[in-house]
């Protein structure tokens, strides 16, 4: 992610930040057997997180709105958009955004001093 | 009578009385659900009685194929009573568990369980051969036990000192055997009424649905233990193996040569399983083995070293799947750059890695909490989300209007999960309200209406949590709510799973639309003609050939795969990734394997005949406890919002003369055309429209006759002059 730009700690702060009910992001993701299952997601963290389960259901496009207009990132958000302009499959979209989110919050985290030794 | 044992066991509580019923009564529904549902009709002369009245009957019936070699059909049992669960009727309902316990029934000499009455003091039954006997709990302490340490205590009882693999003598004067006995035991939940409670057999196997733990609590039963030593009188053993060796050389792959870009697929569900495949949303550590039900080669749990979580599967293992990884990625990516550092790699798809060095023991042990309690995994799934979204809306949480002290801060946590089921156990603040279920428990805060407009609360057919959204797998929705439960019928899910895998990956699906199609529909008897049964685009939702799919669906399952008891994972096999032309063995497997064991000559279309006399049994039963068609709708925000899968669900659809596939995950339901589809599927079952409730024409071409009595008598039979035509 050398093209996402580094990030303040107060800017770090507000992008991995819990938002409220009115803010959430609704998705999902299905496995299989065990069916459907809707969510409402209430941080970037949990974007990440439904973006690593086998078949995640979400909007991309919302989620670029979402991750511009609630969580405040253009940088990332610029990102999501010319990711799924480029992928040649939903597969494709879905892994590279998810890197894409997974570093934006390593960034964060880094910048927040929050990390710790594994 | 070959594959029968020839009796069922019928104990009454409230007299303590043992007897036997003639199972040759009652031969003609086959087994399974239809013996249970004739069973019951027979014996509860009042169907407007409550779940926890002692005059609720509850059945626990095999198949004849049960305790056999039957690919895929050896092990399940099938239980019915009037449940607890549903909103706002809880309906006459069904659950169905594998395991052991069926087959152990059948070596004991038994088709069946019949409970009826209810005990003054806890008691369990203890069934060795055919020596039955109800003993109290208070003799072992069972009552208070979670349902691991009752069957452990039950089995300790039994078997003496003797290790695991010795020969024991359950009778004195009878047979040996290294087995120990199965018990179905309930755990606290069931005990305290809570209405999702569940019964367990070993550690994974639940009857979930209907919250029959509950109605067991009520008839203070703790366990039914039986331990046989008989064996099962089979007409045609050989025909019985060949049928076996032939499902396992045409419809599955070779264990020495797996396609591997064919297997991967192997885990759809109704599919012929060719190897055991755990199916389990936790990755599974090295000292773990599948664990297979009686008889069956597909292994679709597990046994793990620490033995927590053995045997769960499915949603006990994904209904915490999300919050663990919620908090796994919080964890992740504040340690990713020195745990990227650690492996030398710059990629960020972390968890599998993560996977490896942290084990999600979290998850295994909340499958555990539930099974130890005896609570239905499926309401939690919908649930837990439903409390987080409150406490989010302000709502519900410490001095809010729901006041609660449940640690959010802690949800993905095993704390948070400990804490909800204490409160539910003790009927603790929202506990108390949540031990009636999530749906009872948004009315008691005020807020089912609101938020099943909003569809807040995801529960989309009874009261019950969502499985599949209607909105898109209209076989299951439809069939969910023109019925009694989440259907859990898995037989369609590949027409729009193939799809929406193959599209997501890229690279498209395996067969084009047309053959997809024609592949089930071709052996969809009586409507076989009829290929735009499974075309699911918009424009063929409430169509007439959906109609068909609906009434096929529901005769289906409720013969092949509710009485004679082949497995839901396995059947029916419509297509098999291991048969060159993808034809799976449905159609023909079925009545091969159910001939070979009772030697008679049952089509399948004879099978599906006796499902639509079932099925009929079940909505007079239905109507008998109050059902009308103005009561089958579903809530508002399967039709006034629109469905959030925007991933790549397709299905075959014909337009404009051909056939393609097409996307349909983001959709509503429409209120007057899900009633003009009701009023078709009431013709095509020869009920009467206006009403739903059948006539005395349809019954007495079944042979239901005295269903019409009954129905006629309460005054709730349906006229023939509103639109019954039987198509």
């Amino acid at each position: 992610m050398d093209d996402l730009p580094a990030l303040e700690k107060d800017a770090a702060e507000r992008i991995v930040r819990e938002v409220d009910f009115q803010h959430r992001l609704i998705a999902g993701y299905v496995h299989e057997r065990a069916g459907m299952m809707q969510l409402a997601l209430y941080s970037l963290e949990e974007v990440f997180a439904l973006l690593n389960t086998a078949f995640p259901q979400i909007n991309l496009g919302e989620l670029e709105r979402w991750i511009r207009t609630v969580i405040g990132d253009t940088a990332l958000a610029d990102r999501v958009r010319e990711t799924v302009a480029l992928s040649e499959n939903r597969h494709q979209s879905i892994s590279r955004i998810r890197d894409l989110v997974g570093l934006r919050l390593v960034q964060c985290r880094k910048a927040c001093a929050l990390y710790t030794a594994f | 009578m070959n594959g029968y044992t020839g009796k069922i066991l019928r104990i009454n509580l409230s007299r303590a009385a043992i007897s036997t019923i003639d199972t040759a009564a009652y031969a003609q529904w086959g087994g399974g659900h239809g013996m249970g549902s004739a069973i019951f009709f027979d014996l509860v002369k009042d169907k407007t009685i409550t779940g926890l009245d002692p005059s609720n009957v509850m059945t626990i019936m095999t198949s004849p194929l049960t305790g056999t070699l039957a690919f895929g059909a050896g092990s399940r049992i099938e239980l019915q009573a009037i449940g607890l669960q549903a909103y706002p009727l809880p309906w006459f309902t069904r659950s169905g568990i594998g395991g052991r316990f069926g087959a152990m029934l059948k070596f004991a000499g038994w088709d069946g369980i019949v409970i009826e009455g209810a005990s003054d003091v806890p008691v369990w039954i203890d069934i060795r051969d055919e020596d039955v006997r109800i003993r109290p709990c208070s003799e072992l302490s069972l009552w208070g036990m979670d349902t691991v340490q009752c069957q452990e205590t039950i089995w300790a009882f039994i078997a003496g000192g003797s290790r695991y693999g010795d020969w024991i003598q359950p009778l004195k004067s009878g047979n040996r055997t290294t087995q120990r006995p199965a018990v179905l035991a309930i755990g606290p939940a069931g005990e305290r009424l809570i209405k999702i409670a569940s019964i367990i057999h070993d550690s994974g196997n639940a009857s979930g649905q209907g919250g029959f733990g509950a109605i067991w609590g009520a008839k203070k039963l703790k366990a039914i233990s039986v331990i046989g030593t008989g064996d099962i009188l089979v007409a045609d053993p050989k025909a019985l193996f060949e049928a076996r060796r032939w499902a396992i050389s045409q419809y599955t792959f070779p264990l020495d040569s797996i396609d591997a870009t064919k297997s991967m697929w192997a885990t759809m569900p109704s599919n012929l399983r060719s190897f055991p495949m755990p199916l389990v949303f936790w990755k599974r550590p090295p000292d773990s083995r599948p664990q297979a039900c009686f008889g069956c080669q597909a292994g679709c749990r597990c046994r793990y070293g620490d033995a927590i979580g053995n045997e769960s599967s499915c949603k006990e293992t994904g209904f915490y799947q999300f919050y663990k990884l919620r908090h796994m990625a919080a964890n992740a990516v504040g340690n990713t750059i020195a745990f990227l550092d650690s492996i030398g790699k710059k990629s960020t798809a972390i968890l599998d890695e993560l996977y490896e060095r942290m084990l999600p023991i979290t998850q295994r042990r909340a499958a555990d909490i539930i099974q130890r309690s005896g609570i239905n995994a499926g309401e939690f799934e919908k649930g837990i989300p439903y409390l987080r979204d409150l406490n989010k809306l302000g709502v519900l949480g410490p001095g809010k209007d729901i006041d609660t002290d449940l640690p959010f801060d802690k949800l993905g946590e095993i704390e948070f999960l400990e804490r909800l089921v204490e409160i539910i156990l003790n009927r603790e603040g929202i506990g108390e309200d949540i031990a009636e279920g999530f749906t009872r428990a948004a009315e008691r805060w005020g807020r089912l209406e609101k938020d099943l407009k909003t569809g807040l609360l995801n529960c989309s057919y009874w009261g019950l949590p969502m499985h599949y959204d209607p909105r898109v797998s209209l076989e299951w929705g439809y069939g969910t709510i023109l019925g009694d439960r989440d259907i859990n019928e898995h037989c369609f899910n590949p027409l729009y799973m193939i799809p929406m895998i193959t599209t997501f990956m890229g690279s498209g699906p395996p067969l084009p639309a047309e053959e997809f199609a024609h592949l089930y529909t071709d052996r969809m008897v009586p409507f076989q003609n009829d290929p735009r049964m499974v075309d699911f685009s918009d424009d063929n939702m409430y169509s007439e050939s959906v109609a068909k799919l609906v009434a096929w669906h529901r005769r289906y399952s409720r013969f092949w795969k509710h009485s004679a008891l082949f497995c839901d994972l396995q059947y029916p096999d419509f297509f098999n990734w291991a048969a060159p032309d993808y034809k799976g063995i449905t159609g023909e497997g079925e009545p091969r394997f159910f001939n070979a064991v009772t030697g008679t000559a049952m089509s399948f279309a004879d099978g599906i005949e006796l499902g639509r006399k079932i099925w009929n049994l079940d909505n007079a039963i239905w109507v008998l406890q109050g059902r009308h068609r103005d009561m089958v709708k579903f809530p508002d925000y399967i039709y006034d919002t629109t469905s959030p899968w925007w991933g790549t669900f397709h299905c075959p659809a014909y337009r404009d003369g051909t056939w393609e596939y097409v996307p349909i995950g983001t959709r509503s339901l429409d209120r007057e055309k899900f009633e003009q589809f009701k009023t078709l599927y009431y013709r095509l079952e020869g009920w009467d429209t206006t009403t739903g409730w059948p006539t005395r024409s349809t019954l007495e071409s079944l042979g239901l006759g005295y269903v019409a009595d009954e129905l006629e008598r309460d005054g709730k039979i349906g006229n023939p002059n509103n639109g019954s035509c039987e198509l």
